[in-house]
């Protein structure tokens, strides 16, 4: 429990109604949007949980937190809309939870220049809404955008969703950042140290406002098409991406069935229903849809206004069917486009008995992030600790693919060594070490992995066979105090504070 | 809504906070237990015996929501949180856990039938001695509560318009309050004991159409009463319709820009978002713009709280009266009695002028 003193003097720098320390507040502060991991894990991870939550209301408030919070060595973490699924704003060692909620302007649009200044806490919904109502396009934007804030998508590297193929990732579209560091400075980046703070997932500091490059928005035209069998898919899939489509996303057979049960549709399923965007000039788009067309020849188009709903749902499509469930694993992966094919094969064998589905979205590099969803009953213990264990399928899925798992976080930082080479981890481990030498941004996480990986696999081997037994175990771990937990964490080698 | 059903919703949220970004109350409050997805949090725990029914948190966090659907809107998984909501009011209803006011309310409301503490036999006062009560009747108009009592300019302008439009209709005296503020305090016992009164109304009178300028009542009554042999419109509604048939013009021109606020029982509970946007733009000469967020984006006004939260729900309309003066709207047009009313308290709070007027009391103006 953070003491009555630290508390009361985050009130003189914030306003009282701007912290709370209330229980309820604190259940809802240590959840993200992976609300559905079992408290015993978290417990058995020696979570603390959040101590307090703080609603600055600008970055000079901020600073005064960092700057208090590094002079008394208490855990920060930053926290925009909580929508990214691997545990990054879980606030492990506890300490302060710094929501953003009120970093919600919208500061300059910039036609002349083509730039958007905004700060952290908005939502990207609203920064592409109303760029577009000005005639004006944001590149990289996420697929979660109706509530995943231009902090937190840039925190956590941006490098998945809308406007990749064409535009880039995240990082391509920064222009400046202004960033409060660990010991309370403000700075504003440039274009050579803006990238230290894309993809850093808070642990080098807390962005407040960003400037986001935009373009000219002519026009867009929208395309949906089914195509059978699903390698015929992929191949067409590559082929349009080719063309830098604004948007380029496709379900399988699996999802779109498990979305038409859900919203009671009847969508044509085919093996791979692919969702394309372009924008451009009338004269741009005319040369586009020529090449669309010849590359779909055969294919089942779907009618533009059938593609135009699918592009209205973008935000929602990838969860409309967990009331199925009505609980879900998911796991993002990167692969390259080239093995999409062969990735959807074995991943129809892994997930073989449960029912699931894959969803895709542009990534860097023509590269693919594939969201795979199995459902799955939380209420139903042995059977969700059972489905935990295809965290380890898919990610070495994932590695067989020459792809990675998308994003560290809490839950992917035990793949840091599989994602880089020694020097690079070191230097990484660096650079942290030299922005935040006391280590209180967002703490256990990234470069700090909260388990070893060789205790992860272990683990996950018994939750597939024994799932019983890992419930019972995890309830045990759950029921002993926090510090001998944690104290039995450190032994093993867990990257606790 | 049963408790399983119930559970089952909490559990299929994907804490996604969608919600959040939909939500007036949360985008007053900020902390992540205003929002939805916190809310669930709490309310999973509530239902699984971990917290007390008696709490005032569990309180607060069922009833600072207006109720207004955006979250229904956003949300991926298509869970209709009000309805879990209005299921919970009525559980805490019945355990006691209401506020004082509400409880204040809910007295007033059975005893008097309008929730302005007037007497009910005064509800047709503001029409004056030559209306009576018929004993049949094609068209009636519902007058709502607002009307009969505290803004009877609504009242006066639907018979203004009506007249003019060769409109007969009649009222009824025995009208009581359509009972959707006891409903949305989860009283449903005492919400039917009103519903028996006015459905009794209508088939006395045989009434073939049922009209009102309210959109609570309208709510009301196209949701949660009984279906009948009669068809209910909104005041809007019918306009449109001698709109489309030729039959309504509108002699004074409004070299105004007029920016429409879709209230969310008119609009998102009931989808009148272009009948009010069509007889609006027949007023000669007017300039209709719009909210960045309109018709099923719109954000509510946090009017349904006043009841409850009257603060909270008074700095919610700063943000509307400061995008509608920043779009140099000369007049923010509502729908709703209780938006208009609220939209004139946040205009104190915001510090800011518009002129915040009624639809039907536009209408009328202009005819």
């Amino acid at each position: 429990m953070l003491a009555q003193r630290h508390v009361d003097n985050l009130k003189e720098i914030v306003g009282e109604k701007f912290v709370s320390t209330d229980e309820f507040e604190m259940l809802c502060y240590s959840r993200d949007l992976a609300a559905s991991i079992p408290d015993d894990l978290l417990k058995s991870y020696g979570m603390i949980g959040a101590e307090a939550a703080v609603l600055p209301g600008d970055t000079e408030q901020i600073s005064k937190i960092l700057a208090y919070a590094n002079r008394h060595d208490i855990p920060i973490t930053t926290r925009g809309a909580g929508s990214w699924a691997l545990g990054g704003t879980l606030p492990m060692e506890g300490g302060i939870v710094i929501d953003t909620a009120r970093f919600e302007k919208i500061l300059e649009f910039n036609e002349n220049d083509g730039y958007i200044r905004a700060q952290s806490g908005v939502e990207w919904k609203r920064l592409v809404d109303l760029a577009e109502k000005k005639g004006l396009v944001v590149g990289a934007n996420p697929s979660s955008g109706a509530s995943a804030t231009v902090g937190g998508y840039i925190s956590t590297g941006g490098g998945a969703g809308i406007g990749l193929a064409e535009y880039g990732s995240v990082g391509n579209q920064v222009v400046s950042l202004k960033v409060v560091l660990a010991d309370g400075r403000i700075i504003e980046t440039d274009p050579w140290s803006t990238h230290y703070f894309v993809g850093n997932e808070g642990t080098l500091g807390i962005i407040t406002e960003a400037v986001i490059k935009v373009y000219p928005f002519p026009g867009r035209k929208h395309y949906m098409f089914g195509v059978d069998p699903m390698g015929k898919g992929v191949e067409l899939l590559a082929k349009a991406t080719a063309l830098r489509p604004y948007y380029v996303s496709f379900l399988n057979r699996g999802l779109l069935s498990m979305i038409n049960e859900a919203k009671g549709h009847h969508t044509k399923e085919c093996d791979l229903t692919i969702s394309l965007a372009f924008n451009g000039t009338k004269k741009m788009l005319e040369k586009i849809d020529g090449q669309v067309k010849e590359i779909f020849a055969g294919t089942h188009e779907f009618d533009e206004e059938e593609a135009k709903e699918e592009w209205k749902e973008r935000y929602r499509i990838g969860l409309a069917f967990k009331k199925l469930g009505p609980s879900l694993m998911a796991q993002d992966f990167r692969v390259p486009l080239a093995s999409v094919k062969e990735t959807l094969q074995e991943l129809e064998a892994i997930c073989k008995g449960d029912r699931w589905g894959a969803e895709s979205l542009a990534g860097e590099n023509d590269s693919v992030i594939l969201a795979v969803m199995i459902l799955a009953d939380e209420r139903d213990s042995a059977d969700y600790i059972r489905k935990f264990a295809y965290a380890k399928d898919l990610g070495d899925l994932a590695k067989r693919m020459k792809g990675a798992p998308f994003g560290l976080g809490l839950h992917n930082a035990i793949h840091l060594n599989d994602l880089y080479e020694p020097r690079a981890v070191d230097t990484l481990k660096r650079i942290r070490k030299h922005f935040d030498p006391i280590n209180i941004l967002n703490p256990s996480k990234t470069t700090q992995a909260r388990i070893p990986q060789e205790f992860i696999n272990l683990s996950m081997m018994f939750m597939r066979g024994i799932p019983e037994v890992v419930g019972l175990g995890l309830k045990v771990a759950a029921a002993l105090p926090s510090e001998l937990t944690r104290f039995g964490l450190r032994i093993i080698g867990s990257g606790i504070k | 809504m049963t408790k399983e059903q119930m559970i089952r919703d909490l559990y299929t949220c994907a804490s996604c906070g969608y919600c959040r970004f939909a939500c007036p109350i949360n985008k007053e409050i900020g902390f992540e237990s205003a929002s939805v997805r916190g809310k669930f949090l709490i309310f999973r725990k509530l239902l699984e015996g971990k917290l007390d029914w008696s709490d005032d948190r569990v309180r607060d966090a069922v009833y600072q929501c207006a109720q207004c659907e955006a979250c229904k809107v956003m949300c991926p998984t298509g869970i209709d949180f009000v309805a879990i909501n209005q299921a919970l009011r009525e559980e805490l209803a019945k355990r006691g856990n209401i506020l004082d006011m509400q409880k204040a309310v809910t007295e007033i409301l059975v005893e008097k039938k309008n929730p302005y503490n007037e007497p009910w036999e005064d509800r047709t006062n503001w029409a004056g001695s030559k209306w009576q009560n018929p004993e049949k009747a094609e068209y009636l108009y519902f007058m709502s509560c607002t009307a009969a009592y505290s803004v009877n300019r609504i009242a006066k302008s639907v018979v203004k318009i009506c007249k003019g439009l060769g409109i007969e209709f009649a009222i009824s005296d025995k009208e009581a309050c359509c009972g959707n503020p006891l409903l949305r305090i989860g009283q449903r016992e005492q919400f039917q004991g009103l519903v028996d009164n006015n459905v009794k109304i209508f088939k006395e009178l045989g009434v073939k159409t049922v009209f009102t300028a309210c959109a609570g009542c309208y709510k009301a009554l196209t949701h949660d009463y009984p279906e009948g042999d009669w068809e209910v419109l909104h005041f809007i509604q019918l306009l449109d319709r001698m709109l489309s048939e030729g039959k309504l013009t509108f002699k004074k021109p409004l070299p105004k820009k007029v920016i429409y606020y879709d209230g969310c029982d008119i609009g998102r509970h009931c989808g009148i978002y272009e009948e009010p946007r069509r007889v609006l733009a027949a007023i000669p000469e007017i300039e209709l713009i719009e909210f960045d967020y309109n018709r099923e984006e719109a954000m509510c006004c946090g009017g349904p709280l006043v009841g409850s939260y009257p603060d909270l729900a008074t700095d919610i309309p700063v943000r509307h009266i400061n995008e509608a003066v920043e779009k140099g709207a000369d007049i923010l047009v509502s729908a709703c009695g209780a938006c208009m009313i609220n939209f004139k308290e946040g205009m104190k709070k915001a510090g800011k002028k518009i002129d915040v007027q009624d639809l039907t009391m536009l209408l009328a103006k202009q005819m």
